[in-house]
């Protein structure tokens, strides 16, 4: 789909949200804290980077039955306690394709890179570098993605296909496990040896 | 999120897995083609079927089942090996027995008990009755099955020490003993008798006692020094009924060596706004001696309601907690007050989530509000707030009954100094004076500059979590950052060496982020009330170093999150 609006560097990328935009975002440091109430989508030309500026996760979903596509671009210098690169809290879809999520701080909560309790993720392709949470209700599925650390808890639902996992941890709760399933992708290390191990599949 | 004592740990460490007997590993696999089988797919067709179909629930821009606004249909991809056609769980990788139900008890592997003489036999029910006889049920929570991998606590109705057995066989010689309280878990079972693992001075130890003894416990936090070892604690019964009293609110409670302030700032939050509430979230049984202690579990949305779906979560935790060495203080959360009903609500998350160890290492205050009340938070990037705004939004959010939290940034305002010395020979040395004498530089953010021009710009190379990094700039030829005693060795090369006095350093510091009002980086809080009319009094778990009032812009310095939450109405209430 065409571009909607173009944002330059320095530009406010925040006003140029409107409902269902297509939002092209030129080369160069777009300085972001992003809390999207609405479908959007943020397609990065070559060298577009969101940085959060460490004031709060660079984007954050927290409405419900949205969708949302961001694509192309870096997303650094997020700081929260959950979440601070990409922080997904409403039932919506968020894809995340071509991505390089890397350089934001782990927060207490941990999912430095990317938080999911709520709705659904897809990961196409890209870089992980920071860990990833996704937990409570969540599902998220990773296609040819590199990851770093990858947390699968609580009821989360987790698919990996292709690409690899630095370290992937799965721990349930007395209550309820997460899933994982795990195809054709390179896996560094595995721990399920919590309280209460969750469900791992691999093929 | 600080423990009083310690900084905080970050992510999961890797762990060795538990060195669990599964027997139920062959049967795994035969049922996940069980499964497939339901589904309709055969054995050799499920590379294809089934990954296509997990992906398939992402539509693409031009796919007409695209989610409209008032149908948020879920596909959910996992219902191929969903419970009603696999009784036997699929976990090809599981390194330890998985659970099919949502209680934590599974029966442990059979194991054939050894042929022994009918003496030998007699010998064992007497030891093993004598042990029993010595428990107290009324105390200690005695699990319904045992399995290994579990964790708990050796614990005796007399008290004193107990022996651990060298081997399950009837008349073992003892091994060692233990305290009463030692936490524990089980590596086998044999009978009636169980091999445990458990914590003697630095290292871990193993031997056997009777399965009587053992009580359901959560697993301690890991050791700093040590991440194989749980902590040196005991468990350690406090004794009747230590329910919120009457009269208490939420900040009756303190935090203690977790670090998991997020929780007890929630708790502080949801006491403050509704104490009735979180009273009766802790119910004790006089009869028991138990406590059963309520949470709420989000459980997906409800398309008819248009909102996220919960259900009430119980956990039954008996009255012991730990406590370390002969003190009988609450190790983790403590009181402050006349009870210890923060440390006991405090366990029962921590069961709930599968161990003091799992809770213990930050969460999220935002989530952990939810999990007490059952309703969603209301979240704020307090980067979105104006001066002007602060003090109406609290006002407001108080009048409303709400509990909220707040959580502080990470970092505390870049400190600009020239500390070092020439050791001459291209050498500089010095120490980053510190705003506050917890604080430490953070990796990745030091910069010495020179302020002649002449040596130009160097940086660490540091990351998140180092201890030290090196120097990196056009004219450094060596160097070294430590960051918690906050020491620079600085070389720079030949005809690149200014006066010391010009290289000037800065960088970010993580601890007590703003000293002056005493506000402490990456910590929860709860609100308290506005003062003076234009100042905003937070409240620290610890229960101590309050912050002082902060004016709206000191607050929206030091603070990036913001959430509130509505706290339901006690059936105590009219």
């Amino acid at each position: 789909m065409a571009c909607t609006v173009t944002v330059a560097s320095g530009e406010d990328v925040a006003s140029k949200l409107s409902p269902d935009a297509v939002v092209c975002l030129a080369a160069g440091v777009h300085r972001v804290n992003l809390d999207l109430a609405h479908g959007v989508t943020l397609r990065g030309e070559p060298g577009a980077v969101l940085d959060g500026g460490r004031r709060g996760p660079v984007v954050r979903v927290g409405a419900n039955g949205q969708r949302v596509r961001i694509e192309g671009v870096e997303i650094r210098g997020g700081s929260h306690e959950f979440g601070s690169g990409v922080l997904v809290e409403g039932y919506s879809d968020v894809t995340l394709a071509y991505c390089t999520i890397r350089d934001n701080e782990q927060g207490p909560g941990g999912g430095g890179g990317l938080g999911v309790r709520r709705g659904r993720v897809l990961v196409e392709g890209g870089t992980l570098t920071d860990e990833i949470i996704v937990t409570t209700v969540a599902e998220a599925r990773f296609s040819d993605a590199q990851l770093g650390t990858l947390i699968a808890s609580d009821g989360a639902n987790v698919a990996v296909r292709a690409g690899r996992v630095d370290r992937l941890v799965v721990r349930g709760t007395s209550t309820r496990q997460p899933q994982v399933a795990i195809q054709g992708s390179e896996i560094g290390a595995t721990d399920n040896s919590g309280q209460f191990p969750g469900r791992v599949i691999v093929e | 999120m600080r423990k009083r004592r310690q900084q905080t740990g970050t992510a999961v460490s890797l762990q060795g897995g538990a060195a669990g007997q599964q027997a139920g590993a062959g049967r795994g696999n035969a049922s996940r083609q069980s499964a497939l089988a339901a589904r309709g797919a055969h054995p050799g067709e499920e590379k294809q079927g089934d990954w296509s179909d997990l992906f398939s629930w992402w539509g693409s821009e031009t796919d007409e089942e695209k989610v409209g606004d008032d149908d948020f249909a879920w596909w959910n991809p996992w219902t191929w090996w969903s419970d009603s056609s696999d009784t036997d769980t699929p976990s090809i990788d599981t390194p330890s027995p998985t659970i099919d139900s949502p209680s934590p008890s599974v029966d442990g592997p059979e194991i054939d008990t050894p042929v022994v003489k009918d003496e030998e036999v007699k010998e064992v029910i007497e030891e093993v009755k004598d042990v029993e006889d010595n428990v107290d049920p009324d105390l200690a929570l005695r699990p319904e099955s045992m399995r290994s991998g579990q964790y708990g606590a050796l614990i005796q109705k007399s008290g004193g020490s107990i022996d651990i057995k060298e081997s399950a066989e009837p008349g073992a010689a003892v091994k060692l003993s233990v305290a009463d309280g030692t936490a524990c878990h089980i590596k086998s079972i044999n009978g009636g008798m169980i091999e445990v693992a458990f914590r003697k001075g630095d290292k871990e130890e193993t031997g056997w006692v009777a399965s009587g003894l053992f009580s359901d416990q959560p697993r301690l936090f890991k050791d700093d020094d040590n991440a194989d070892l749980m902590e040196d604690y005991t468990w350690t019964h406090f004794e009747g009924d230590q329910s919120m009293p009457t009269g208490a609110d939420g900040r009756t409670v303190q935090q203690g060596g977790l670090a998991d302030c997020y929780f007890v700032a929630a708790m502080n939050a949801v006491g403050m706004a509704n104490p009735q509430f979180l009273r009766e979230s802790i119910i004790y049984h006089k009869a028991t001696g138990m406590y059963r202690c309520r949470f709420y579990e989000e459980a997906g949305w409800d398309y008819q309601a248009g909102a996220a779906k919960t259900r009430e979560v119980w956990i039954e935790v008996d009255g012991y907690l730990p406590t370390s060495g002969s003190s009988k203080d609450a190790a983790y959360a403590d009181k402050n007050d006349s009870t210890v009903w923060g440390a006991i609500y405090e366990k029962a998350y921590a069961k709930w989530k599968g161990g003091y160890n799992v809770m213990g290492d930050g969460g999220y205050g935002s989530k952990a509000m939810e999990e007490m009340t059952g309703n969603p938070s209301s979240y704020r990037n307090t980067s979105q707030l104006s001066e002007e705004e602060v003090i109406p939004f609290f006002e407001k959010a108080k009048a409303e009954g709400l509990a909220i939290y707040t959580g502080s940034n990470s970092t505390g305002t870049v400190e600009t100094q020239t500390p070092l010395t020439d050791k001459g020979d291209g050498k500089y040395s010095g120490t980053v004076k510190q705003s506050h004498k917890w604080n430490h530089m953070e990796p990745g953010t030091v910069r010495i500059e020179d302020l002649s021009g002449v040596a130009g710009t160097a940086r660490d190379t540091g990351s998140e979590g180092d201890k030290k990094s090196s120097l990196t700039g056009a004219n450094v030829t060596g160097g070294e950052v430590v960051y918690k005693p906050n020491t620079i060795e600085l070389e720079l090369a030949e005809g690149a060496r200014p006066a010391a006095d010009q290289l000037q350093v800065d960088a970010e510091f993580k601890g007590m982020i703003y000293p002056e009002k005493q506000v402490i980086g990456w910590h929860g809080y709860s609100f308290d009330k506005v003062v003076d009319g234009d100042k905003v009094q937070l409240y620290n778990p610890w229960g101590s170093y309050q912050p002082k009032p902060l004016t709206p812009a000191e607050y929206l310095a030091n603070y990036g999150s913001l959430s509130t939450a509505q706290v339901p109405q006690a059936e105590g209430e009219g």
